[in-house]
């Protein structure tokens, strides 16, 4: 059987399955009956709409992979105040895209359940920033819910509907990268075959249309509900007390850092009692208090920001408690990087006094391996164009990058990349730059993030009449977050492509030009040419993602390897050094192509790359 | 029992990922609890991967750095960054074929004597070099080198890891050529082991 008709057995109730912390979230969606899943694809969260995805037919679910994260809330709320259940998730930086709606949703309420799922990204293992979402929670006055594993994911979400219900309010729902791609047996609970998929909006616009003189109205009523559930949150069975020790030290700790906790606790056999919060806001402030009378020093363990932290001192200042309180704000645990049992135990150790050696990194004398573009991406051709093109034309142009596979553009020998800040920047960046020099800009923005907010700095950028060249590199699909579709795509009879040109000649842009990346030469006479245009270019360099064309290349059975002509070859190294594909390699003092890894692009065969000529088909592989 | 860690590594590409899970199946299988840690996003292919598997009575997927108990090096340079930090008893088994970083080509830079870094390791890392990607591809596709790899793990003792328990983890997993390869790769390993792996 595969994993996702595993998935969808109810019959495998109460077996065990190993699975990522996001299969257990979407295994969690079935068991809840939701409805209407909407997402945009981010990671450390992606892995939960493939699942779903994949299933949702069959299932009987709603599911779309929406323009933005913006419209993914704003479809689920929908759904949510309609009467169908709404799961939508996202990324932690797709939260701040995201928090317009997201705000004003705890005020209006819910009807059937509704949970945003956020996946925060500790040390930043594929993120921009390290933010700490659970500050949304306080600020949105919405309940939050922190698994720290796979079977919590699955089952603390089946309880985030039974809360959003009982309260008619969102639930955040808040897993790290160490939950959300941890892999754990997950024993199953029962699917709900009973869900309701199709429904009527019953109005109410004292309630939905939020006008200042509804919304102050709303605002009281939603602080009266929160106050309600700090009340009842022991009755959830989210937090829980580890009563471990002999009570003169405890542990308030949550999520991803419990694990390090718990981990520690064992190894070095301590004496601690560990409170672990489940249902972190509204902070259960009575099991607190309780559990620092308890204690004569309490330590609070949590990864980023000190969200528990300050809870537990403000708790332990309006009883007027004596208890040592140490967390990260006195210095002891970082505010930045995920925690492992290592930096847990290098902390506790100080506080708690048992001898821990630290670990000392060995400074490492071997070559980095960073994430590169995969051979035959058609990203590799682009920046390769650009890089020649830039230098036929003598300019010096400020390169705006932005968020996707090609961001690694950043690295040698491309290197064009001088500024990356969040989704769409790379246009909207542009309009400053134009703004404020006469320096030419060009813009790299993949279709994907073209669509979710690259339309709106372009018709910025078209109505002022600013100078930039813009970069559009169609792959297809989302890429870096594992190939999901786009409104670009063309996946089923179901869905409409929305075709990129047809946008940018809509806002009045006349110099567009659209190119196949692996064809150098039509691609480099497109870029000269824009690079002389005074005023907005843009470029659709269009040629699907190596790996969607790797697939469809292996069930057909065909795959062009190329090899080195030795007799050829001169030696200029401009393919290793200018073109750089991870399958061209030097060895004893000769170029070679790794047949393993040649996708069979043959762009580094054209005269742009090879002068010599000296690339050459060897044979066919699949 | 105390936790036992595993700890692979190597090029994204080379299926490290999906080694991590047979292992972790085959071992949960065995009634064992396991946890395994693995990263997406910006790993597309050519990137450095390292996937933790866990088993025994603990919480997260990460290990305490004194305590891994086995290395599966998919790639020389890969392992070396691994093993180069470590200074403890461990097993290690390290694939001999190389692949190079585009780095070194950009950089006009040779690929690092990893095979004198890797003799000069301390006594205490029980070191293991195998040919995997060959006997992959004598098995049929280099593709197959993470089961190579997974093969030489049955020498190290690892809680719940038996040949049986491989193969049937393997039939769960793939179905037509795919599975023949691996199961071919497999058994492949096991013959190699004894003369390439004396100890």
């Amino acid at each position: 059987m595969t994993l996702l008709s595993l998935l969808l057995d109810n019959e495998e109730n109460g077996k065990k399955l190993f699975l990522l912390g996001n299969e257990a979230i979407a295994r969690g969606a079935l068991e809840a009956s939701v409805s209407v899943v909407t997402t945009y694809p981010g990671t450390p969260s992606s892995e939960i709409g493939d699942t779903l995805y994949d299933l949702h037919k069959e299932a009987g679910i709603k599911f779309q992979f929406s323009v933005n994260e913006k419209v993914a809330v704003e479809t689920a709320f929908a759904a949510s105040i309609s009467g169908v259940r709404s799961l939508v998730f996202m990324k932690h930086v797709g939260l701040n895209v995201a928090s317009d709606p997201f705000v004003t949703t705890a005020y209006t309420g819910t009807r059937a359940g509704m949970v945003v799922l956020t996946a925060d990204d500790p040390s930043m293992y594929s993120s921009q920033n390290e933010q700490d979402n659970r500050h949304y929670a306080e600020l949105a006055h919405i309940p939050m819910i922190e698994p720290s594993n796979p079977q919590e994911a699955k089952d603390f979400l089946v309880k985030a509907y039974e809360i959003s219900e009982k309260y008619n309010i969102p639930v955040l729902f808040r897993t790290t990268t160490r939950v959300a791609h941890m892999r754990a047996p997950v024993a199953l609970g029962k699917i709900e075959k009973e869900h309701v998929s199709v429904a009527q909006f019953v109005k109410d616009p004292e309630r939905f249309v939020s006008l200042p003189s509804n919304a102050l109205r709303l605002k009281e009523k939603l602080i009266e509900k929160i106050s309600e559930i700090e009340k009842e949150s022991d009755s959830y069975d989210l937090n829980r007390i580890e009563r471990i020790g002999s009570g003169g030290i405890g542990i308030i700790t949550s999520g991803a850092s419990f694990n390090s906790v718990m981990d520690v606790v064992n190894e070095y056999a301590l004496d601690a009692d560990i409170l672990k919060i489940g249902l972190s806001y509204p902070a259960p402030r009575d099991m607190i208090s309780a559990f620092l009378s308890e204690h004569e020093r309490v330590v609070v363990i949590e990864e980023l920001d000190p969200y528990l932290e300050n809870n537990v001192r403000i708790t332990s200042q309006i009883n007027g408690l004596k208890t040592i309180i140490n967390g990260k704000i006195d210095g002891y645990f970082s505010y930045s990087h995920e925690f492992t049992p290592d930096t847990v135990a290098q902390s506790l150790s100080k506080i708690m006094g048992f001898p821990y050696t630290p670990i000392v990194a060995v400074k490492s004398v071997l070559p980095p391996r960073p994430p590169v573009l995969c051979p035959g991406c058609p990203h590799r051709a682009t920046y390769y164009a650009v890089e020649r093109a830039v230098k036929m034309m003598k300019v010096d142009p400020v390169y705006s990058s932005d968020i996707g596979c090609y961001s690694l553009g950043f690295y040698e020998p491309y290197r064009e990349a001088d500024t990356m800040i969040s989704m769409g920047s790379s246009i909207g960046l542009a309009n400053g730059f134009s703004l404020v020099s006469g320096r030419k800009v060009i813009a790299f923005i993949g279709d994907s993030t073209f669509y979710h907010s690259g339309i709106e700095p372009l018709i910025n950028a078209y109505h002022y009449g600013l100078n930039m060249l813009v970069m559009i590199l169609d792959n297809d699909v989302t890429a870096m977050t594992g190939q999901q579709p786009n409104p670009g795509s063309d996946t089923d009879t179901e869905v409409a492509p929305v075709k990129i040109e047809e946008i940018v000649r809509g806002i009045g842009i006349s110099d567009i030009a659209i190119v196949d990346p692996y064809d150098t030469a039509v691609t480099l006479k497109a870029i000269t040419s824009a690079l002389r245009n005074d005023g907005i270019s843009v470029i659709i360099s269009r040629r699907e993602c190596a790996i969607l064309r790797d697939r469809k290349m292996q069930k057909n059975g065909k795959l062009q390897v190329y090899t080195v002509n030795q007799d050829k070859c001169g030696l200029c190294m401009n393919c290793v050094e200018n073109f750089a594909c991870p399958a061209i390699y030097i060895e004893d003092k000769r170029i070679k192509i790794n047949p393993d890894l040649c996708d069979g692009c043959g762009v580094c065969s054209q005269v742009y790359v090879c002068p010599y000529r000296a690339i050459e088909v060897e044979h066919a592989s699949i | 029992m105390p936790a036992f860690n595993i700890i692979l590594t190597g090029e994204g590409g080379q299926g490290v990922v999906t080694a991590g899970t047979i292992l972790s199946q085959t071992v949960m299988d065995s009634g064992y609890n396991v946890i395994m840690s693995e990263l997406h996003g910006l790993s597309q292919r050519g990137g450095s991967i390292t996937v933790e598997v866990r088993i025994g009575e603990i919480y997260g997927p990460i290990s305490f750095k004194s305590k891994y108990n086995l290395l599966l090096g998919f790639e020389p340079i890969e392992a070396m960054r691994i093993l180069e930090q470590i200074s403890y008893p461990m097993d290690a088994v390290v694939n001999s074929e190389k692949i190079s970083p585009i780095y070194l080509g950009i950089r006009d830079l040779e690929y690092p004597d990893v095979d004198a870094m890797l003799s000069n390791l301390p006594q205490c890392i029980r070191l293991r070099r195998i040919d995997a990607s060959r006997i992959a591809r004598d098995a049929g596709s280099v593709k197959a080198t993470n089961i190579v790899m997974l093969g030489t793990a049955l020498e190290a003792s690892v809680p719940g890891l038996t040949l049986e328990g491989l193969e049937n983890a393997i039939r769960s997993r793939f179905s037509g050529k795919l599975l023949q390869l691996n199961l071919d790769a497999l058994h492949l390993a096991m013959g190699k082991m004894e003369r390439e792996l004396p100890g």
